[in-house]
Formats: structure tokens, C-alpha cells, sequence
């Protein structure tokens, strides 16, 4: 740092006021909400101290809740990244109509969740659906099954229409991590004869893999906070088998109206997905170093 | 050590055609140089031979094997391109020996291979780090180290120094004429300046348009050229072109021409063969450095007024003509006293002057 620092502090100053309005108040309030009793909105309370956190910990709930929200966004992220890698890849090559495809990736990204919802519920309803009878014909059912009727194949399915919604967005951003590829790598590789597969994995992936990291983090945070889809589609049934946490956080806030226990379990999360993004973060500017 | 025979050559990309019949041959252990303005497809025969690019039509041979349809990996070439295109996730070891390893040679075998390139490029302390932990001629040497590594037949080198500033670039062009010494491999190298030609290559192949001007020894070129676009491209500073008459001839067989911008009648010029019409109208190529010091008597003398003069130590150029399109250059040696405004007077050694036609075509 050169130069006059309360200058600069100066100058960074109605930023770095601006984000803590917006981002602190909320956060700020919400502490305060956790260490008070209040039942529902515009009802009065009294400092409680820590209560509210013994009695989330000590919630069996709780704890399932943040153990489904950890498998919906692991599976997520797996499905994701996946889905965006093969789409980049594919986008990335040079063949009549990329552009377009291109385009039209985008598109889907763009639809607005609750269109996304209802035409994934129409298609995977077991009556007039049209994937019942698909996988019937492919042999893969006997019978048309609920999809949302266990929580094993709800929480499935639902992993399934959320990478949908999200991948596009990740194979976009992993498509600018590939061209910023030089191509003359890959015609040195070409030359050292290195097949197409050893030049993905020798040169693409390595290549890639910072920008996995970025896009691995951003998805995550994603995915956890993700709440339209799965209360639009599940409402965090059957039986609780698809109730992450922010599902959790909503039905203790407006359905057993308990704000304050709903304000203690968001802030557990915030620490929870601060303390997981100041890992990543660190360990991709470590590995960047490199 | 190994031959290319180059055969009607085209290269076209969706119907725009860059390189047109292309016939070349290149000896074992000849450094050529293809040289060419921006655009005149030199990158891409060069592409095209390592086969990087498709050739649309003709045949590419190498040790009279054809290896036009032939995998770049299996044609025996390695090339050093012009951003050096070294993994930068890799260490210079790793880099050198990555075609090795995909040869599937041993490991200990790749090592001991490495080390003794590196050794001899004097890269062996660096061999851990990574290229960005190197400077630019480190990572060129990088580049040519992983080339020397895979033993080819042939190395190709894609405008190797135009990363490089001009000190560093001076001494890599050193350090490449003596590799082609030492190894005596056939190399061929493709650059836009002609000093680069001129000093590294046996043999400059000039290339416009996808098509080949003349091919020849450098100093065939520079003396001999076929027209003038290679005159002009060869030599620096660039040779003068003057609008001249043919306006007779004389006993031997010389045009005797007049050149209006250096006020001269009858200035004997040698064409390259046959005769000249009389009447016609013609270019004088005339390079700066055969404008001689006065008082000689090797040519008539002309007295020029220096509008412009740049002083190089022991040579100076004066650019007169200030109206002209093209000034006509001179260079002047010995001559301290010269300063813009001053007269020069030189004689004209038309025994280097070249006639061209409207054509550009050596007459």
C-alpha cells in the first residue's frame, strides 16, 4: 500500500458503506432475531441469549435437515459440473449450428424457475407425464412410478431438475475457462502425439481445473440455497426426505411461527457456508499459486 | 537429417485459396527461411507441412515417404511456434519431455534424455520451474529444447523470435545458426524479417499471395532477384525504384535508359537477358548501397539534396525527394558533414541496377 491511506480509506468508503447496509443489516438482524424469542412477524420479544441455539442443536430435525441439505448439494454439484463439462466441451468444438446451440443454452438457463416446475411436474407426473411411458418403452420400469412419492426418487428427481436449471449457467462459465486455452497447446500436444484424450486430460483438465474450483464453490453456494424448486415441487416431502435447510428455515418461520428459531438455524447455515467458502477460496488461491 | 519434396501444394480455407501450387524441395541439413509480408501464407505452409493444417490438394514428402494424410505426430517433424506454446502447468522438464512420454519411452530414459539437451542449452538449473518462472529467451530455448528431445527429421520454427526484444533477439538468431551447425538438421523457418533470412538461411524461399517468388541462396536474391517485389523485400535499407525510359542501347548489349528523379541520360544498365524495347518505359531498382562515393569514376555522378538524413555511425542515409512518394535513399559513407538540407553527391554503380517491367518482372 502506497500512497495517503485515509485517502483511500476515503475513497473506499461509501462502497464498502453501501455493502454493509445491504449485506450486514440483514445478517445483523438476523443474530439479533436468534437471540430473541419472537414467534411471528410483528409480535414482541425479550433477549434470550442462547437459547434458541441449544434447542436447534439438540433438534434431531435440525440435524437431518443439514444432512440432506449436504447430500442435495453434493449430488448437485456432481450432476452439474457433469452436465456442464460435457455441454462446454461440446460447445467448444467447431460444428454447423454452435452458435446457435450456444444460444440456446442460455435460453434454458433463462426460463424462470416456477415455468421450469411446472412443466418438469407435468412431465414426470405419473399420469399423462410423458416420462413414465419413455422409460417403460426402454424398459427400464415395469410400471409408471411417482416420482415424488419416496424421498429417495423425489430427492432424485429433484437433483435432476435443479442441475437442469443450473448447468447451462456453470457450462458457460467453464466454456470462457476453455478458450482462454491457448490453441497452439493443443497443436504442441498434437505434435508430441498426444491423442484427443490425453490432450483433455494432459492439457484441458489441469488447464481447467482453477476455474472448476471457482465454478465447484459457486455452484455449491447455489445449490444450498436453492428453495423455489424444491418447496415448489416437494414442499420438503415426502416425509421430510427433500427438507434442506432453507425449507427447514421456512416452515419453522411461517408455518410453526417460531422467527426467532428460524433466524437461529439461518445463521447457523451462514457460518456453516462461510467457513466452506473461506476453505475453497483459500485452497484454489493455494493451488492457483502453483 | 532428411529431405522435403514439396509438389503442387494448395491450401484453400472455405474457398479462399492461400496457398497456390506450392513446389518445393528442400535438402537434408538445409536451413531454409520463408520469408513475406503479413498474409502471404507462409504460417500456413509451414502449418500445412506439419501438418497441422490439411493440405486441399498436391503432396508434401519426407524422406520420400508421403505423408500428406499423415498423422503431425508420425510425420518425424517438431516445431517451435512463434508464443512458444509451452504447458504452462508443467516444469520445463515436464514440457521437454511430454512427447517422450507419449512415445512411451521409460521414464529414466526420458530423464536422461532431458538432462542432456538441457545441458547442452544450458537449461539444467532450471528444469524444476515452471515457464512462468522464466524469461522470454529462457522459455524459447524451452521450446527449442522440447523440439531437439523428439529427434526429428525435420524442425520447423513459426516466427521463433518475434517475442523477444531486439538485443535478445540478435543473440537467440546467433544461438540458431550455431544448433543448425551442431546438429546439422534440416530446418525450416518461417519469419517476416529480412535480416532473420538473410543471416540464418542456405536457402530463402519469398512467398506473395500463397505463391512462391523466387527461391535462392540470400545473396543470389539480394544480387539476382527475379522481380521486384523480392528486390524490394530483400536488402535493407529497401531499394530505391525509379521510373526510367529505355531510350537506346548500347554495343554490348546494355539498355541505355533515362531516369528523370536522379536528372541521368543515358545510363547503361545491364538487363538480364535479351533486349529491352526501345521507348519502353521501366523501373530502375537501385539499392542505397550502390549509390558510391564521388571522384571513383565507377559510374556517372548524380548531386541530390538531402531532405532528410539518418546517421548510423559509420553509414549514413540521406532520403532526398521530400514531393516524391518515395524518396530516394543513398547511403553515404565517411561523411560526417552530411546534414538535412546539404547536397550528396555519389556516383551511380549501374552495374547493380536492375530493369523491371510495368509487371514488376526482372528484365
Amino acid at each position: 500500500m502506497r500512497g495517503s491511506t485515509p485517502l483511500a480509506i476515503a475513497f473506499v468508503a461509501p462502497a464498502l458503506l453501501l455493502l454493509a447496509a445491504i449485506l450486514g443489516w440483514p445478517l445483523i438482524s438476523a443474530v439479533v432475531l436468534s437471540l430473541q424469542n419472537i414467534r411471528a412477524i410483528g409480535t414482541g420479544g425479550e433477549l434470550i441469549g442462547f437459547d434458541n441455539y441449544a434447542e436447534v442443536l439438540s433438534d434431531a430435525t435440525f440435524w437431518r435437515a443439514g444432512g440432506i441439505s449436504i447430500v442435495w448439494v453434493l449430488a448437485n454439484a456432481v450432476v452439474q459440473t457433469i452436465l456442464a463439462l460435457i455441454t462446454a466441451l461440446a460447445l467448444q468444438q467447431n460444428f454447423p449450428g454452435v452458435r446457435i446451440a450456444r444460444t440456446w443454452v442460455i435460453l434454458t438457463w433463462i426460463v424462470p424457475t416456477v415455468v421450469t416446475v411446472i412443466i418438469w411436474r407435468w412431465l414426470f407426473s405419473s399420469s399423462g407425464g410423458m416420462i413414465n411411458p419413455l422409460l417403460m418403452q426402454l424398459g427400464v420400469i415395469e410400471r409408471p412410478i411417482g416420482f415424488f412419492n419416496t424421498p429417495t426418487t423425489a430427492m432424485a428427481t429433484l437433483i435432476f431438475i435443479n442441475s437442469w436449471r443450473w448447468f447451462p449457467f456453470i457450462a458457460l462459465m467453464m466454456l470462457a475457462g476453455l478458450t482462454r486455452i491457448p490453441s497452439d497447446l493443443y497443436e504442441a500436444a498434437r505434435l508430441d502425439g498426444a491423442n484427443s484424450w490425453r490432450r483433455f486430460i494432459r492439457i484441458t483438465w489441469p488447464l481447467l481445473a482453477p476455474t472448476m474450483g471457482v465454478l465447484l464453490v459457486i455452484g455449491t453456494l447455489l445449490s444450498f440455497n436453492v428453495f423455489d424448486i424444491i418447496w415448489l415441487l416437494t414442499s420438503g416431502g415426502p416425509a421430510g426426505g427433500t427438507r434442506t435447510l432453507p425449507v427447514l428455515i421456512y416452515e419453522t418461520a411461517f408455518k410453526s411461527y417460531n422467527l426467532s428459531e428460524a433466524a437461529t438455524i439461518s445463521v447457523l447455515a451462514t457460518v456453516f457456508l462461510m467457513g466452506f467458502a473461506l476453505l475453497a477460496t483459500r485452497y484454489i488461491s493455494k493451488t492457483e499459486a502453483q | 537429417m532428411s529431405n522435403l519434396h514439396i509438389t503442387s501444394l494448395d491450401k484453400d480455407y472455405s474457398g479462399h485459396q492461400v496457398l497456390h501450387g506450392i513446389n518445393l524441395n528442400v535438402d537434408s541439413g538445409e536451413f531454409v527461411v520463408f520469408v513475406g509480408p503479413s498474409g502471404c501464407g507462409k504460417s500456413t505452409l509451414l502449418r500445412t507441412i506439419a501438418g497441422l493444417e490439411d493440405a486441399s490438394g498436391g503432396s508434401i514428402n519426407i524422406d520420400a515417404r508421403d505423408v500428406t494424410r499423415v498423422d503431425p505426430a508420425e510425420r518425424g517433424i517438431a516445431m517451435v511456434f512463434q508464443t512458444y506454446a509451452l504447458y504452462p502447468h508443467m516444469t520445463v522438464e515436464e514440457n521437454m519431455a511430454f512427447g517422450l512420454e507419449m512415445s512411451g519411452m521409460s521414464k529414466a530414459e526420458r530423464k536422461q534424455t532431458v538432462a542432456q539437451v538441457a545441458e547442452t542449452l544450458h537449461l539444467s538449473d532450471y528444469l524444476p520451474r515452471k515457464p512462468r518462472q522464466l524469461s522470454g529467451g529462457q522459455r524459447q530455448r524451452v521450446a527449442i529444447g522440447r523440439a531437439i528431445v523428439r529427434n526429428p527429421k525435420i524442425f520447423l520454427f513459426d516466427e521463433p523470435l518475434s517475442n523477444l526484444d531486439a538485443e535478445l533477439r540478435v543473440k537467440m538468431r546467433m544461438e540458431i545458426s550455431a544448433l543448425h551447425q551442431r546438429l546439422g538438421a534440416t530446418m525450416i523457418y518461417v519469419t517476416h524479417d529480412q535480416v532473420e533470412a538473410m543471416t540464418l538461411a542456405d536457402k530463402i524461399v519469398v512467398l506473395r499471395d500463397g505463391r512462391i517468388e523466387q527461391v535462392g541462396a540470400p545473396m543470389d536474391l539480394y544480387a539476382d532477384p527475379d522481380n521486384a517485389f523480392v528486390a524490394g523485400f530483400i536488402g535493407s535499407p529497401k531499394i530505391n525504384f525509379l521510373q526510367a525510359q529505355v531510350t537506346g542501347r548500347s554495343a554490348d548489349g546494355g539498355a541505355l535508359v533515362t531516369v528523370p528523379r536522379l536528372g541521368l541520360k543515358n545510363l547503361e544498365v545491364k538487363p538480364r537477358g535479351g533486349m529491352v524495347d526501345i521507348g519502353a518505359t521501366v523501373t530502375l531498382g537501385l539499392r542505397p548501397e550502390h549509390f558510391g562515393a564521388p571522384g571513383q569514376g565507377r559510374g556517372p555522378a548524380v548531386t541530390l539534396i538531402a531532405d532528410a538524413v539518418e546517421n548510423l555511425g559509420s553509414v549514413s542515409y540521406a532520403h532526398a525527394g521530400p514531393d516524391a512518394e518515395e524518396p530516394v535513399v543513398v547511403e553515404v559513407k565517411d561523411q560526417a558533414t552530411l546534414a538535412p538540407g546539404g547536397a550528396v553527391t555519389a556516383e551511380v554503380l549501374s552495374g547493380r541496377a536492375f530493369l523491371f517491367d510495368a509487371d514488376g518482372r526482372r528484365l
